[in-house]
């Protein structure tokens, strides 16, 4: 097998706030394989999206990162700027949430997916460049004479549509999938999911996925890691993981979701109570045992590493 | 499918400068406001077929054999003044000249106030703090004694003004370029041309200078009545190029000259009421490009 498209080595992200230091990420290790897929699910404010900007080192300058980032084989945080926008978009994009403000209403659509390739040259001329937008457009399932709409003109999918076809632009390695379907209905975002397994089938894409959502991620990504409070909970093949969980968090997450034609789990929604910890003030050893239905006297004491759970699985709890 | 869109909506393939005059034609006060432009700037185009600036020299005028003082009735279409010289040549000529003052003074203002302002929003920091204390430097010089102590250094002349005035109203439109530019700069599409390796100069260029380009444009067509409101002040003060007459030169030479206690109004009038048609037209232009970039003023009429 080839190099890994991502390595994320000990990452560690902590903001510095008038208020403290905040560690939104504490360690993360993850690997993704060229043409795999690993998704990210967790609560609000459990530092996925701050992976997302570390992986491109987009994070503002109150974040200090240590660790190492290596994006195709390139160490990220060594990178010269130079280097470091060549980087950019040809080795990893990102999917942004929120498609509306990730587009400038002011410009043609087309212009904002041929600006990657402006930006590094992979097309020579403006007219090449229109050639691949239109192809790029069509890619996406929008007509290519949609190039010349302003983005108000676009539906919520079609913008976000017009966001993948951007991500593509300049043929990168690895898709950074940050909520790409949060704040749309449910048909659309089905329709872009779906979109977005076809042309990873088609190109050969590893992808990033993050989301709240657990059950999107085990039918569109291979593995699965769960985060809580900065760190990696639970590891693993998403299907072996959402279907037996090992830790008890993912076990509350996975159980969140109603199960079609159960009619216990209509009756009774079950999930998990209390609210994610506060980054800046974490709970003594295992940063979940306050929620834990399971909590034992010792999980205060030490935060559990992550170990073995089964064939390719990793837990951090003391109950595996 | 829903549409989530916070921008007006426009119809498809209507293109952006299409919708804004779509809207544009549909205010009243921008539609007189632009007529009265298009009439005076005519009127300035064509100036120098109309009138020969040789006949302002009071030698030249004594030699046309034109009256003293002649009311419009003995010398159509205005009259004359103390110098034997047409109100009306002066009129044409100084609707040239007050446009190219005030157009000019803006553009010197804009240039500056935008280059100030972009590079100090978007650069923050260190950058931002010496380029705002030179502002507020530039911003508490009285605008009066400046234009007189360079009118004397650099002599009497258009150019001259356009400098002064230029040099002291920067301040304000970097200030407010640098507000505009700050709230642009979060957003998330500046987020995203950064992730995708673009350097700084082209995210000025292709996101942030677009962006704060309808805030320009409406504040430049307020600030063009300023100017010429400036340059009347400064000529009528004595401080004008006196061989290119301007309306406030006009006022200026009709005040010293006693247009008023001989009750010759054709003197003053016209220039008068030149200056208040130009100044309201540019704002009323300039509040409906404002009400169009800014939709929530437009509301609250």
């Amino acid at each position: 097998m080839s190099e890994p498209v991502l390595v994320l080595e000990d990452l560690r992200v902590t903001y510095r706030t008038s208020g403290g230091a905040v560690p939104a990420v504490r360690g993360v290790s993850l690997e993704i394989p060229a043409g795999g897929s690993l998704g990210l699910a967790g609560e609000s404010g459990c530092g996925k999206s701050t992976i997302a900007g570390a992986v491109l080192r987009l994070l503002p300058g109150t974040a200090e990162v240590s660790g190492r980032v290596l994006l195709a084989g390139k160490d990220v945080y060594e990178l010269k700027p130079g280097g470091l926008r060549a980087v950019r978009w040809t080795a990893g994009a990102i999917v942004f949430q929120g498609a509306l403000h990730a587009l400038n209403p002011v410009q043609r659509i087309g212009d904002q997916i041929a600006e990657p390739m402006l930006v590094h040259q992979t097309v020579s001329t403006p007219k090449a460049a229109k050639t691949r937008v239109a192809e790029l457009l069509e890619s996406v399932g929008i007509p290519a004479r949609r190039a010349a709409a302003y983005p108000h003109q676009l539906s919520g999918g079609q913008r976000q549509r017009v966001l993948i076809a951007m991500a593509l632009a300049c043929d990168p390695q690895l898709l950074i999938a940050d909520e790409p379907t949060t704040a749309l209905d449910v048909m659309v975002q089905a329709q872009v999911l779906e979109l977005l397994a076809d042309l990873r089938r088609q190109r050969d894409l590893a992808l990033l996925f993050i989301t709240h959502d657990l059950s999107l991620l085990t039918t569109y990504c291979d593995r699965l890691a769960i985060m809580y409070a900065g760190r990696i909970v639970e590891e693993g093949p998403s299907g072996d993981v959402f279907a037996g969980p090992s830790h008890p968090y993912t076990r509350g997450l996975a159980a969140a979701f109603p199960r079609i034609g159960d009619r216990s789990s209509r009756m009774a929604p079950s999930g998990l109570g209390g609210d994610p910890p506060d980054p800046a003030a974490l709970p003594a050893g295992c940063p979940f045992h306050p929620r834990c239905p399971l909590a034992r006297p010792e999980c205060r004491e030490a935060e559990p590493a992550l170990r073995i759970s089964g064939p390719e699985r990793r837990a951090a709890c003391i109950l595996v | 499918m829903t549409v989530r869109s916070m921008t007006r909506s426009g119809a498809p393939g209507v293109s952006a400068a299409g919708s804004f005059w779509r809207q544009f034609r549909r205010s009243r006060q921008g539609m007189i406001g632009l007529a009265i432009l298009v009439a005076f700037g005519i009127l300035a185009l064509v100036a120098p077929l109309i009138v020969d600036p040789a006949q302002f020299s009071p030698v030249v005028a004594r030699t046309l054999g034109n009256p003293q003082w002649a009311p419009p009735s003995e010398f159509p279409p205005l009259g004359t003044d103390h110098l034997r010289r047409s109100v009306w040549a002066q009129f044409v000529w100084g609707s040239r000249v007050s446009l190219t003052v005030g157009l000019a003074a803006t553009a010197v203002t804009m240039v500056i106030g935008t280059a100030v302002g972009v590079i100090a929003g978007y650069r923050g920091g260190r950058l931002d703090s010496f380029l705002m204390r030179i502002t507020e430097w530039f911003l508490v010089i009285p605008f009066l004694p400046l234009a007189i102590a360079l009118a004397s250094v650099l002599g009497r002349s258009t150019w001259n003004i356009i400098l002064v005035i230029g040099l002291t109203s920067w301040p304000w439109m970097a200030r407010l370029i640098r507000s505009q530019v700050l709230t642009v700069k979060q957003r998330l599409f500046v987020d995203r041309a950064r992730s995708l390796g673009a350097k700084s100069g082209h995210i000025i260029r292709n996101h942030i200078l677009p962006n704060v380009s309808g805030l320009i444009l409406a504040n430049a067509t307020l600030w063009v009545p300023i100017s010429i409101l400036s340059e009347t002040t400064l000529s009528f003060l004595g401080l004008g190029n006196p061989g290119n007459p301007s309306w406030g030169k006009t006022l200026e030479e009709a005040f010293a000259n006693g247009a008023m206690t001989r009750n010759a109004w054709w003197y003053f009038v016209p220039a008068g009421l030149g200056i208040l048609a130009v100044v309201l037209a540019f704002t009323m232009v300039g509040r409906t490009l404002e009400e169009i970039a800014d939709p929530k003023l437009g509301k609250e009429r």
